[in-house]
């Protein structure tokens, strides 16, 4: 069937078969055994279950063949039964179906984690898919269903294995928990762009217990694609009763959530786990009722990493590319490729995230290396543990595809040029991998173009990529910067080129902006004066160098002077992060005999990263007296951090990981310090009450307190009120008791009464789970601290 | 498990990311869970249920069924070295995983109860300090499952040894399902589940 027909078909609701495994497990399927492989063995079970479907009102069959792919028949010793088993499987159905019923292939997940997450390969899990699809394919099944899909990298592994043996319609649901993600943090949106833009028929959701979910994940994907949505939930969750795990929601109120799942914007509805015929019947019933939900026919345009989507709006704030994960003239980044070592990389990547890079262009080009590999390598370091777009930047057509390949998001290919050679080689692979385009502007003719003359060459790559069914707006038309040093009678040329293409064509243009001060002084004020007159021209996407603030404040600026920032709330956030900055420390160190940037110790203290915090400290003891590396670097940093964990950015995770890199910093600084610079804030005796076990809140408060320079005697737990009053010194000004539970507030009650009573006059503060204001009060002390944080305020105050 | 550590949101870094996937597999290596159940009538039950909504919860249950499950000593041990060493965020993140870790042995245990009782329903477990059940019913329950036969023991003043410990009470024979806990308890600590 052609895919559009099955549009066509779309005059109402679709509505699919339900679950096979649990209608095989009533028709007697062990435990243990193979259901696949019971289109061989028992296929006249398996046509009775389409047949019941079919009567019931499915107008699409799907084949047995969820766990039909070689990996996971290998469980079973069938992997040499691949062929056998699918192929019999939509035999099987096709002789079950009547003449409207349409059959899918069904492809379901290998069980494996994909690369970087995992250890499988992609290029082994399209091998793994396109031997199954292939399989069913010599029946001729009326489409694909690719189904249960829980990580994006294996959802386009097998979508891709898909579009590459057949043109009939794919169609393709991801698996979401309880959070509207999928297991590995895929958003809706993220699923319906990444999926649809790589050519799926219908993308949607499956496997999913709660149907309002459901419901509010196929409103979400409607909103982002133009594709058929399709949404196939479960009959609620399971419960074990007498051993066997029955499905809590009846047919008629499955049909009756499914009718809601059709207003939210499914166009084609059916039933997973726990579902029978009956549910089948009841949807079937309803979907008679319902036309055909609209389709979105305003394209939403954006770009995603495997995470979130990333929006390019040309009416909202700027989205710029940060342009530093590039080797030329970086002798150590250089070194650390040819290495293998992407740690470099790694630390850019993260440095213009810090900055406000949403996406990253990607540059691993160096003559004489295996381009593909390292690109594969650098992409994966990046998106292994970092949620960002990328721009793919390469002259090697095997470097691109190998990053296209490898990333797990919606890309950006810099770039194609209107040169023939170029437009058939690069857009064919936008168009296979769904990415969008930097379109260049320029051709045979070079660079030395006027913008009239660059307009040409945009609408040439424009009309091209029509050709290849590539949407016009899914090309980024380039300015083309030159050197104002070089030829300074262009930037007005490439100024006019973005005015052009922006009134003339409509497309969103971006410019290399570090590009027009090469070779000249002062770059810094050259590109805030190129940027501000390009964003003014029109500009939607400067690739920048993110470390640069002056150009971050222009864009910020531009933005609010031409309403793009509503309120200007990006503008007070920005200018007050920015004052802060200037005043308390450097963000980024260079390395500037070779352009590498440095990880400054106040970051890595915020960041929680000890090894690399005892080689910074090491680095500035070389330079920096220490007392002011404590007061200017790591002081603020932990400042920072009480700041960030109070206003709820930070947790108490992140807050220990920064305390041992603190204290990682502070063991190594020490030994540079003479007794007399080591100043103790004050003494602080911390205990756990007699009674009570439990040490984790009084433990967090004591390496506060240490990080922020008190002197703290621990007694640790269970401790009674005479060990207590035993540890007090004339210098002990605050003592702090932990408990957990109601059990032991008596016991901390008994141990204020005794400190008092050997009259010790000085503060108490209590803190612990069950404790209140009021408690503490009642009790005796002085202080209630509700967190560590707290703790260290109220010893500050104390010790003023 | 998240919220168990304090963490708000899943926004984790490599460094931290890095610490819950290696303390996740040390709390998976180090536990030894243990347990012991029994099942009581209700108007024979000789440990203590009281607090009125725990009386609501189990009031229509036919029987009780109460157990002790325990994850050993060995994760108590590596949390007090872990602090001992200064390894404070390692601490937390395998405290939290063995919190975690218990709760989900738990719901298994609560399975295989069902099962081993040919119950088809249950009410959820409600632990003692959940639903103004006494903290002083431990050493009952702690008795009559002979707690000491997996080397769980409670002190004065109810504190259970080792510290992943759980002691729970459930109804058998009918439903009463919640699967947010928090509705039940009417304090407001730090894990108090949010949406």
């Amino acid at each position: 069937m052609s895919r559009n027909i099955f549009k066509d078909k779309l005059t109402r609701p679709l509505v699919l078969d339900g679950a096979m495994g649990t209608t095989l497990i009533l028709a007697g399927l062990l435990p243990g055994e193979c259901p696949e492989y019971w289109n061989v063995t028992r296929s006249s079970v398996i046509t009775k279950i389409h047949k019941k479907y079919i009567k019931a009102g499915s107008d699409i069959v799907q084949t047995n063949t969820f766990g039909a792919n070689r990996i996971k028949l290998s469980s079973f010793g069938l992997e040499d039964k691949v062929w056998e088993i699918n192929s019999k499987a939509v035999k099987i159905a096709k002789s079950a179906a009547q003449r409207n019923v349409l059959i899918a292939l069904d492809i379901g997940p290998t069980g494996k984690i994909l690369e970087p997450w995992g250890k499988f390969s992609f290029d082994d899990a399209v091998d793994v898919f396109s031997e199954q699809i292939k399989a069913g394919l010599s029946q001729y099944p009326d489409m694909i269903l690719i189904e249960t899909m829980t990580q994006i990298a294996e959802a386009r592994a097998a979508l891709l294995a898909a579009k590459s043996l057949t043109d009939i319609p794919v169609i393709i649901t991801m698996a979401f928990e309880e959070d509207k993600r999928t297991t590995f943090g895929t958003s809706p949106e993220t699923a319906a762009l990444v999926l649809s833009s790589m050519g799926a028929d219908a993308v949607g959701v499956n496997c999913v217990e709660d149907c309002k979910v459901v419901t509010d994940i196929v409103r979400r994907m409607a909103k982002i694609t133009d594709c058929p949505i399709i949404a196939q939930p479960n009959a609620g969750m399971p419960e074990l009763i007498d051993g066997k795990s029955v499905y809590t929601i009846a047919p008629g109120n499955f049909a009756k959530n499914c009718a809601e799942i059709i207003n939210a914007g499914a166009n084609i509805i059916g039933g997973c786990c726990g579902t029978t015929p009956k549910h089948i019947r009841e949807v079937s019933k309803i979907a008679k009722g319902f036309s055909p939900s609209p389709i979105n026919e305003q394209v939403f345009l954006a770009v995603s990493s495997n995470l979130n989507i990333i929006p390019l709006d040309p009416n909202g704030p700027t989205t710029f590319i940060g342009e530093c994960i590039n080797p030329t003239g970086k002798e150590i980044l250089k070194k650390q490729l040819k290495d293998n070592n992407y740690s470099g990389i790694v630390k850019l990547a993260k440095t213009q995230i810090n900055q406000g890079a949403k996406i990253l262009d990607v540059n691993v080009g160096i003559p004489k290396t295996d381009e593909p590999t390292m690109m594969r390598c650098a992409i994966n370091e990046i998106q292994k543990n970092i949620n960002v777009g990328i721009c793919i930047d390469s002259n090697n057509i095997n470097a691109l595809e190998e990053g296209l390949k490898t990333f797990h998001g919606r890309a950006i290919i810099n770039s194609v040029d209107g040169k023939n050679e170029s437009l058939n080689k690069i857009l064919p692979l936008a168009k296979k991998y769904g990415a969008l385009v930097i379109g260049l502007p320029m051709d045979e003719r070079g660079v030395k173009t006027t913008a009239s003359e660059r307009l040409q060459i945009a609408r040439k790559i424009v009309k091209t990529a029509a050709k290849y069914d590539i949407p016009a707006n899914n090309i980024i038309i380039d300015g083309l910067t030159l050197s104002a040093g070089a030829q300074p009678e262009y930037v007005i040329e490439t100024i006019n080129t973005i005015k052009l293409v922006k009134e003339k064509l409509g497309n969103l243009t971006t410019l290399g902006i570090s590009n027009i001060s090469h070779g000249l002084p002062n770059r810094p004020f050259i590109n805030q004066t190129f940027i501000a007159m390009a964003l003014a021209a029109g500009l939607d996407m400067p690739i920048i160098d993110p470390r640069q603030d002056n150009i971050l404040e222009t864009i910020a600026v531009a933005d609010l002077l031409t309403g793009k920032d509503i309120g200007g709330r990006h503008f007070m956030k920005l200018f007050g992060t920015f004052a802060k900055a200037r005043l308390t420390k450097n963000i980024i160190n260079f390395d500037q005999d070779n352009h590498i940037e440095t990880q400054s110790l106040y970051q890595n203290i915020v960041e929680g990263n000890i090894e690399d915090c005892k080689k910074r400290v090491q680095k500035l003891l070389k330079s920096t007296d220490p007392l002011k590396i404590i007061n200017k670097h790591i002081t603020p940093a932990l400042n920072d951090v009480s700041a960030k964990f109070e206003c709820g950015k930070f947790f108490l995770p992140q807050l220990l990981l920064s305390s041992e890199a603190a204290q990682a910093a502070f063991s190594i600084i020490k030994d540079y310090l003479s007794d007399s610079s080591i100043k103790s804030l004050g003494k602080v005796i911390l205990a756990t009450v007699q009674g009570d076990i439990h040490d984790i809140g009084k433990n967090i408060t004591k390496v506060l307190l240490e990080n922020h320079g008190f002197t703290v005697i621990d007694l640790g737990k269970d401790v009674p009120p005479e060990k207590i009053a035993k540890a007090i010194t004339p210098n002990t000004k605050l003592i702090g008791l932990s408990a957990l539970m109601t059990t032991t507030v008596p016991s901390m009650e008994k141990t204020i009464k005794v400190l008092r009573e050997k009259e010790y006059k000085d503060k108490i503060m209590v803190g612990g789970a069950v404790i209140t204001k009021d408690l503490a009060k009642h009790i005796g002390a002085d202080f209630y601290a509700k967190s560590a944080i707290d703790g260290v305020k109220i010893a500050k105050k104390v010790y003023k | 498990m998240l919220r168990y550590a304090g963490q708000r949101d899943d926004k984790v870094g490599k460094a931290l990311g890095d610490i819950l996937f290696e303390e996740i597999n040390k709390c998976k290596n180090l536990s030894n869970i243990l347990y012991t159940y029994d099942v009581y009538n209700k108007n024979n039950c000789p440990i203590p249920v009281n607090g009125n909504k725990l009386s609501k919860i189990l009031k229509s249950a036919k029987y009780w069924a109460f157990f002790i499950l325990t994850a050993g000593p060995l994760i108590d041990k590596k949390i007090d070295e872990y602090f001992e060493k200064g390894n404070y965020t390692r601490a937390l993140i395998l405290d939290a995983s063995a919190n975690e870790l218990i709760e989900k042995a738990a719901d298994q245990l609560e399975n295989i109860i069902r099962k081993e009782t040919n119950c088809k329903k249950s009410t959820t477990r409600l632990s003692p300090g959940y639903g103004r059940w006494e903290l002083s019913v431990q050493p009952y329950i702690l008795k009559y499952l002979n707690g000491k036969d997996i080397q769980v023991t409670v002190n004065k003043s109810y504190f259970l040894t080792p510290r992943k410990t759980i002691t729970a009470v459930m109804g058998l024979g009918t439903s009463y399902n919640k699967t947010n806990k928090c509705d039940d308890c009417d304090l407001d600590c730090e894990f108090r589940k949010r949406s």
